[in-house]
């Protein structure tokens, strides 16, 4: 019976709860539409970091990248080609990288640039890291001599495709060595870091120069990412000397303190919209409360109780908020399957220096999140709007003039 | 007899914007289980106010209030919810019906509320309002009716419940004369029939002349009880 009256009690002003609905079903939406925005650019953002460099993650020997080594090759993984053989064995690693990275002049006959290279697997590689926007050229492939520069990098000593380049750098030895190869592609990440020092050579054009057959470090490729605790575990547990690195922390600066920085914003939003839901559904139960303070005051002098009437008020505002969320959650559904089909483009991110498309990324778990704050919402500005009628007494209640 | 309800120095004031209002004054009375009451006197002589301490919708001030033997002073607010819930119904001067709600499920709601079975109370519900004439009108809604069907929706409402007492504040005084007979019948049957004790505040000569008892008040005092 409580249920039958709460819901009818809607139906008493039907302007009022109309403007109510709309008010919970705007709020509900901004909610959902808002989370799912936030989640369609988190993963372009984490797209763009698996995609372009990092993989979903990396192993390196334990300790590796915590420490500054005078001898970094000492702690260089031997035998990669049995690691990499147990690692495809893990369920959900689909992909395996080994990298070796160094530092090495890069000169163009007449100008040198200090920069970071890294020598990959160029064939297994340019499926895998799409993002790496390749603004001319070609990524590296099975090219033995090719070379692929950052952006920036390749503008700074005026190199286009076909150019000639020199790379010397020290062998693990210390001796001097050096190789020329021919510019095949520029890349262009969007991330400066790597934009403007980053070049790619095939691996063992790099274990060459490095004078040898170590890797630095392994990339990993999974099917999906949320594998990655269980994929870090078996690494964990079958080679104790290796510790496996998510993307998230080896690209914290960019990607995870965008997410960071993405959360908290989506907090500071989703308190102004709750409580802009909670002042709206305040303003027009307070109305509708004040009419029915004889009634309120009948149902107590019938021996219902304040924290029953207070319950049957809530229910009241909970099962408007529902109808006005599942309104609200309908009409960003229908939003985001018609007018923002095709997604959007946004301006860089942080750390990024192109624009990307993203979606309005909507799970059924958000659409539960925006319902279940807005009951809260819809719970508690009822409440409040009921408390000056409770604080009454019965009598007080029953002459109050409608 | 035993007394339903015993008053002893019972007063209460209420503030009327700047003027402070004596509504009791030391009132004393005594009222029988079983019986027809009326409470008698003109406007703003204090009977709504001594009806609704009598319902415990009024806090107490000062005095002592005795109901079935026991101090009401001394009840906890939730045993006061209990009494109000189980022991007392109230047929109101403005009908106080749920208008969302039909006729039936007016009655049903606080049967409902007493915790009895949807069969059981769907069962009562139609008895009572059948019991006031009204059998052919449960399907209606409180605004699809006219003032007397309200007010014996109300006393459907009331009977209902089985309390011990119904306490009807000016029951007619919104009706025409034929209609407000026809409630006051009503009221005088639940205590001849079933035993109700019933508790009417009015100024209607006609309630005044049915009562088994009537305690007259005039500006917050007792005049007479006969």
């Amino acid at each position: 019976m409580l249920f039958t009256v709460a819901l009818r009690s809607l139906l008493r002003n039907k302007r009022r709860t109309a403007v109510t609905l709309a008010t919970i079903a705007v709020g509900a939406s901004a909610l959902f539409i808002f989370r799912g925005f936030n989640t369609g650019l988190l993963n372009e953002y984490r797209k763009n970091a698996v995609h372009a460099h990092y993989g979903d993650g990396q192993i390196n020997t334990l300790g590796y990248r915590d420490k500054v080594l005078a001898k970094p090759w000492d702690a260089w993984m031997s035998e990669p080609d049995i690691i990499l053989q147990q690692l495809l064995k893990i369920p959900g690693v689909e992909k395996v990288f080994p990298r070796l990275e160094f530092a090495a002049l890069v000169s163009n006959g007449t100008r040198s640039l200090g920069s970071r290279g890294v020598g990959i697997n160029g064939v297994a590689e340019s499926d895998f890291f799409y993002t790496i926007n390749v603004v001319a050229g070609q990524a590296l492939r099975a090219e033995e001599d090719g070379i692929v520069l950052g952006k920036g990098l390749a503008h700074s000593l005026d190199l286009a495709v076909g150019s000639r380049v020199t790379l010397l750098t020290n062998t693990i030895h210390g001796t001097l060595n050096g190789a020329d190869f021919r510019v095949v592609g520029i890349f262009h990440t969007g991330s400066r870091e790597l934009d403007d020092a980053f070049f790619q050579i095939q691996l063992p054009q790099a274990q060459k120069l490095m004078d040898t057959e170590k890797v630095e470090k392994i990339s990993l490729g999974l099917a999906n990412h949320d594998l990655w605790p269980q994929v870090a575990a078996a690494v964990q547990q079958q080679f104790p000397q290796i510790e496996a690195t998510p993307f998230e922390v080896l690209d914290k600066i960019y990607y995870q303190n965008s997410v960071d920085f993405l959360n908290a914003q989506y907090l500071i939003v989703r308190f102004i919209i709750l409580f802009v839901v909670v002042l709206g559904i305040f303003n027009t139960a307070t109305s509708a409360i004040l009419e029915r303070t004889q009634e309120i005051g009948m149902l107590r002098a019938n021996g219902e109780s304040k924290s029953e009437i207070l319950k049957l008020i809530a229910l009241e505002g909970m099962i408007g908020a529902f109808l006005g969320a599942l309104l609200g959650i309908i009409v960003v559904f229908a939003l985001n399957q018609t007018l923002l089909k095709d997604g959007f483009y946004m301006p860089p991110g942080p750390g990024i220096t192109r624009s990307f498309k993203t979606y309005i990324e909507l799970q059924w778990a958000m659409a539960g999140e925006a319902v279940g704050l807005v009951l809260l919402a819809g719970m508690l500005g009822s409440i409040l709007a009921a408390f000056k009628v409770i604080r009454m007494s019965i009598s007080q209640a029953l002459r109050q003039v409608g | 007899m035993d007394a339903l309800f015993c008053g002893k120095n019972l007063s209460l004031k209420y503030q009327l914007g700047d003027v402070q209002v004596d509504a009791l004054k030391d009132l004393h009375f005594s009222i029988e289980a079983g019986k027809f009451t009326c409470l008698a006197g003109a406007s703003g002589s204090g009977k709504s106010t001594l009806l609704n301490l009598l319902g415990l919708v009024e806090p107490m001030q000062s005095g002592q209030l005795i109901y079935r033997g026991r101090s009401i002073a001394d009840l906890s607010e939730s045993e006061m919810n209990h009494i109000r819930r189980f022991e007392i119904g109230f047929v109101f001067q403005s009908f106080y019906l749920i208008d969302v709600l039909t006729a039936e499920e007016n009655v049903e709601y606080f049967l409902a509320r007493q915790g009895r079975s949807v069969d059981l109370r769907r069962q009562q519900a139609r008895a009572a309002l059948d019991w006031v004439g009204l059998a052919e009108h449960r399907s209606k809604r409180p605004n699809q009716m006219s003032g007397g069907q309200r007010q014996r929706v109300a006393i459907a409402r009331a009977l209902a419940k089985e309390p011990k007492v119904v306490l009807a504040d000016e029951p007619t005084a919104n009706l025409d004369s034929k209609t407000g007979a026809d409630v006051l019948a009503l009221l005088l049957r639940l205590c001849r029939e079933r035993g109700c004790s019933v508790v009417m505040a009015s100024h209607d000569s006609q309630a005044i002349g049915l009562a088994d008892c009537v305690i007259r008040l005039r500006d917050g005092q007792t005049v007479k009880e006969s």
